[in-house]
C-alpha cells in the first residue's frame, strides 16, 4: 500500500465531502471547507470539552454525588467505543443513501491508478476525519472524569478500542457501498419494478432499523444489558470493545484482553473484506436497468379529468423519481422512522399519537418531499425551461407528488390509529380529514419553500434545498401547521362538546385552505421568477 | 428569426456584444465559433432561456422574453449537453416531453415509436436513461426536440457522440425538414458538416459576429489559396497559426 497515495485520495474525498455539505457563502458550514479548519475545530472541541469535564469532575469529586455518579461514568466509558461506532455508522449510512447513484460510476478515482486497499483505507480515513469531532468530543469529555474517578486504565482501553471501532464502522460502510452497488445492478437486470420495490423496502428498513437502534431508549436498554450482565452481548461483535472495557473495570483482565484482541481481529477482518468487496464487487459502470418489457402504449390516467396533461406529466415524472432515485429513499423512510421511534418511546400510543404525532408524521415527510421536488430537478430542470409550460401547471404539477404521498401516509397513520390504538371512529375520521388537509397545506408550502430556496447541485451529493432554506423550512411549517390545527387541537385537548369539536374542525380546515391558497399564489410568483431565466 | 443589437454579459465578460442577424424560413444556419464565443448564449436567448441585457429577438414573430411559452411551443431545442431525467426510461422521457407539449395520446404513441425505430432505440426503450451511452442520450434528446413537429429547430452541437449512421440520418432529416419550411439553427465544431448542410454560416468570436454569409461569400473573404471552411474559420478567428501550439505540446 502506497501511504502517500492513500493520503492524497483521503484529502480529495474529504474535500469532496466538505464542499458537498457547504452551500452558501455566509453559512457556518462554508467556513469549514478546508480540512485544516476541521482539525482546528477538533482541537477547540477537545480543549473545550476537556476543560469543562476537568472543572466538573473536580467539582463533583469529594462531594456526596461522587458515589452516585461513579456508575454513570463507568457506563459511559464502557459504551464509548459502541457509541462512536454507532454514530459513525449511522451518519455514514445517511451520507451513502443521499449520494446520487449516477455519479458513483464516473468517480475519478475509478480510473486512476489506485488499488482497492488504498481506496478503502483512504475512504475509511476520510470518513473518520469528517466525523472526527464526535470521537474527539466524546473522549475528551470523559477523560477528566475517568482520571478523577480512578478509571484511567479503562478510559485508555476504551480510547484505543474506539479507534478499532471506527475501523469497524468505516469498513462496514465500505462493504455496504460495494455490495449495494453490485446488488442493485444485478437485481435491476432481473426485474425492473420488482427490483425498485425491493430497493425501496430494503432502503426504508435499513434506515428504520439504524435510526431506531441509535434512539436513546434503545441505547438505554443496551447499556443496562452490557453493564449488568453482559451475558447476552458477547456474541454481538460491535459490542466486544465495550465488553472488554467492562471486564477490565470488573478486574477480569483475561476476559478484557480476549475481547480487546477479538475487537482488533474483527476490525482487521472487516477491513480485509472491505478491500475484497471493493475489488470484487465495485462496478465502475452504470448497469442497464430495464423497467418493463411491454411495448409502449400511452394509458389514460384516472386523474386525466382532474389534472391537465402537463400537470399530470410532471406528477408522473416526480413519482417515478421519488420511487427510483436512491437519494430519495430517506424521504420515504421518514414516516416509518417516526413511527418506529414513537412506538419505542415509553408510554407510546393513546391520545397523544392521534392528536399530535399523527399530524407530525403526515406533515413533515410531505413538506420535505415537496421541498425536494424542486431541487431534485437538478440540471435536468432545463427540460421544464425549454418546454411550453404554464406557471400554474408547473406549481400544481410539482405539488401533486407530495400530496399523493402525504395522503398515503395519512391513510397509513390513521389505519394504525383506528386498529392499533383503538381510537373512536368519529375522532379518527375527523383527524384523518384534517391530516389530508395538512398534506395539501404542506405540499403547497413545501413547493413554495423549494422554489424560493432551490439547490440544483447534484454531485457529489444531491442537496435539494439551500442552507438558509433548510434552516427556515421546519420552523415556518411548524408555525403554519400549528396555527391551522389549533382550533381542532384545542377543542380535542379540552374535550369540548361535539358541536365545538365540529366548529374547531371546520375552522382548521378553513385556515388550511387559506394557507394552502396563499402558498399556491406565492409559489406561482416565485416560479415565474425562477423560470424567467435559466439559473444554471 | 431576427436578432437586433443583442448583448449579454456574465459578470465582466461579454458573451454577446451587439449581435445582429436574421434567419429566414426554411433556412439551415450554421453557427460557428470557438468555445466561449457566444453560440450557446445566442441559442438560449432565442428560446427565451436567457434574457438579453440589451437588444431584441423575435422567433416566428414573437419575442421570447414577452411570450416564451408560444415560442417554446413551436421550437425544438437540443442543448449542448442533454440533461435528461436518469430515473426515467427512454420511452417515459419522450412521453413526458410529448405531454408537456400537449400531444394527444395516439399521435404521441405513433411519433415515439417512429423516433425509437428511426434511431434504433427500440431494444433499449424500457431501460433507464442512466444506462444510456452518450450517443443514445443524444438520440433521445433529438427525438424530444422533434416530437412536437416544431417550426424552428435549435441544435447546439447536436451531432456530438452520434455514430456515423445516426449522424447521417440527422443531417438528412434536417435538410428534409428545412425543405418543408422548418428553420434550423445549428452549431457545430465539425466544419465539414456545416459546410455540407448549412445554406448560410455565421462565425462568432468573443461575442461578436465576425463573418456571415453563404460559403461562396465567405470564400471571397478568405486569404490565400486554401478556401476550405476550416481555413476561413481559423484565419477569421485568429487561430490560424496552430503549428507553434502543436510543436509546444509535442515537445518532451
Amino acid at each position: 500500500m502506497n501511504y502517500r497515495k492513500v493520503w492524497v485520495v483521503t484529502k480529495s474525498l474529504l474535500l469532496s465531502q466538505l464542499r458537498a455539505t457547504s452551500v452558501g457563502r455566509t453559512s457556518f458550514r462554508s467556513l469549514i471547507r478546508r480540512p485544516s479548519i476541521l482539525a482546528i475545530l477538533d482541537l477547540i472541541v477537545i480543549v473545550a470539552a476537556g476543560t469543562l469535564s476537568y472543572l466538573l469532575a473536580h467539582a463533583i469529586a469529594g462531594t456526596s454525588y461522587s458515589t452516585t455518579i461513579l456508575p454513570v461514568i463507568e457506563n459511559i466509558v464502557v459504551i464509548l467505543p459502541a457509541i462512536i461506532l454507532g454514530i459513525i455508522l449511522l451518519l455514514g449510512l445517511v451520507l451513502e443513501v443521499s449520494s446520487g447513484a449516477q455519479f458513483a460510476s464516473s468517480d475519478t478515482v475509478n480510473w486512476l491508478p489506485v488499488t482497492a486497499s488504498e481506496y478503502v483505507a483512504a475512504s475509511s480515513l476520510s470518513l473518520f476525519l469528517y466525523y472526527s469531532v464526535i470521537p474527539a468530543a466524546a473522549l475528551s469529555a470523559t477523560f477528566s472524569f475517568a482520571i478523577v474517578f480512578g478509571l484511567g486504565n479503562a478510559w485508555l482501553l476504551a480510547a484505543v478500542l474506539s479507534v478499532f471501532s471506527v475501523i469497524v464502522a468505516t469498513s462496514v460502510l465500505e462493504i455496504l457501498r460495494a455490495v449495494l452497488n453490485r446488488f442493485t445492478s444485478s437485481f435491476y437486470k432481473r426485474g425492473g419494478r420488482a427490483a425498485i420495490l425491493l430497493r425501496i423496502v430494503s432502503g426504508v428498513l435499513i434506515l428504520v432499523v439504524f435510526q431506531s437502534l441509535f434512539y436513546p431508549s434503545v441505547y438505554e436498554h443496551f447499556l443496562g444489558v452490557i453493564t449488568s450482565t453482559f451475558g447476552p452481548t458477547w456474541f454481538v461483535p460491535v459490542l466486544w470493545a465495550s465488553v472488554s472495557v467492562t471486564s477490565l473495570i470488573a478486574g477480569n483482565v483475561e476476559f478484557s484482553v480476549l475481547f480487546a484482541v477479538l475487537t482488533i481481529v474483527l476490525a482487521s477482518v472487516l477491513f480485509s473484506i472491505a478491500i475484497f468487496a471493493r475489488a470484487r464487487y465495485w462496478v465502475p459502470m452504470q448497469p442497464t436497468i430495464t423497467i418493463s418489457s411491454s411495448a409502449y402504449a400511452p394509458r389514460a390516467s384516472f386523474a386525466t379529468g382532474i389534472l391537465n396533461q402537463s400537470e399530470l406529466a410532471i406528477a408522473k415524472k416526480d413519482v417515478r423519481g421519488l420511487l427510483r432515485r436512491r437519494e430519495m429513499i430517506r424521504l420515504l423512510a421518514m414516516p416509518f422512522v417516526f413511527l418506529a421511534i414513537f412506538f419505542l418511546s415509553p408510554g407510546a400510543g393513546g391520545v397523544s399519537f392521534s392528536t399530535y404525532f399523527g399530524f407530525f408524521i403526515v406533515a413533515l415527510p410531505t413538506l420535505f418531499i415537496a421541498i425536494a421536488g424542486i431541487g431534485a430537478e437538478g440540471r435536468a430542470i432545463i427540460n421544464l425551461y425549454q418546454s411550453p409550460l404554464r406557471i400554474k401547471d408547473f406549481v400544481i404539477g410539482k405539488s401533486i407528488t407530495p400530496l399523493i404521498f402525504g395522503s398515503i401516509f395519512a391513510v397509513m397513520i390513521y389505519v394504525i390509529v383506528a386498529v392499533v390504538i383503538r381510537t373512536p371512529p368519529s375522532q379518527v375520521g375527523i383527524f384523518f380529514l384534517a391530516a389530508i388537509g395538512i398534506a395539501v397545506e404542506m405540499a403547497f408550502l413545501g413547493t413554495l419553500i423549494g422554489l424560493r430556496f432551490p439547490n440544483f447541485s447534484e454531485s457529489p451529493r444531491a442537496q435539494f434545498i439551500s442552507q438558509s432554506g433548510s434552516l427556515i423550512a421546519v420552523p415556518v411549517a411548524a408555525i403554519v401547521g400549528g396555527v391551522s390545527l389549533s382550533p381542532l387541537l384545542v377543542t380535542t385537548i379540552f374535550s369540548l362538546a361535539a358541536s365545538y369539536k365540529i366548529i374547531g374542525f371546520l375552522s382548521s380546515i378553513a385556515i388550511i385552505a387559506i394557507a394552502a391558497f396563499i402558498s399556491f399564489k406565492l409559489s406561482e410568483s416565485q416560479a415565474s421568477k425562477l423560470l424567467a431565466q435559466l439559473p444554471i | 428569426m431576427t436578432v437586433e443589437r443583442v448583448s449579454k454579459s456574465y459578470a465582466t465578460i461579454w458573451a454577446l456584444n451587439g449581435v445582429n442577424t436574421s434567419v429566414g424560413k426554411g433556412e439551415i444556419r450554421g453557427l460557428l465559433g470557438a468555445n466561449g464565443s457566444g453560440k450557446s448564449t445566442l441559442m438560449k436567448i432565442l428560446l427565451g432561456l436567457v434574457r438579453p441585457d440589451n437588444g431584441r429577438v423575435t422567433v416566428l414573430g414573437t419575442d421570447p422574453v414577452v411570450d416564451p411559452i408560444n415560442v417554446r411551443q413551436n421550437v425544438g431545442y437540443v442543448p449542448e449537453t442533454p440533461r435528461l431525467y436518469d430515473f426515467l426510461t427512454g420511452v417515459e422521457y419522450l412521453d413526458f416531453v410529448a405531454d408537456l407539449h400537449g400531444i394527444p395520446a395516439e399521435t404521441k404513441k405513433q411519433r415515439i415509436n417512429e423516433y425509437l425505430s428511426a434511431f434504433e432505440l427500440q431494444a433499449q426503450s424500457n431501460d433507464l436513461l442512466s444506462g444510456y451511452s452518450l450517443g443514445m442520450r443524444q438520440k433521445i434528446a433529438i427525438s424530444a426536440a422533434l416530437i412536437h413537429r416544431p417550426q424552428v429547430l435549435i441544435l447546439d452541437e447536436a451531432l456530438n457522440g452520434l455514430d456515423p449512421k445516426t449522424a447521417k440520418i440527422v443531417k438528412d432529416t434536417l435538410v428534409k425538414l428545412a425543405s418543408s419550411g422548418v428553420t434550423v439553427i445549428f452549431s457545430t465544431h465539425v466544419l465539414e458538416i456545416a459546410q455540407a448542410i448549412c445554406q448560410k454560416i455565421t462565425i462568432l468570436n468573443k461575442g461578436t459576429i465576425i463573418a456571415e454569409g453563404t460559403m461562396d461569400e465567405l470564400r471571397a473573404r478568405a486569404t490565400g489559396t486554401d478556401t476550405s471552411l476550416e481555413n476561413i474559420f481559423l484565419s477569421l478567428t485568429g487561430t490560424s497559426d496552430v503549428r507553434a501550439i502543436v510543436e509546444e505540446l509535442t515537445t518532451h
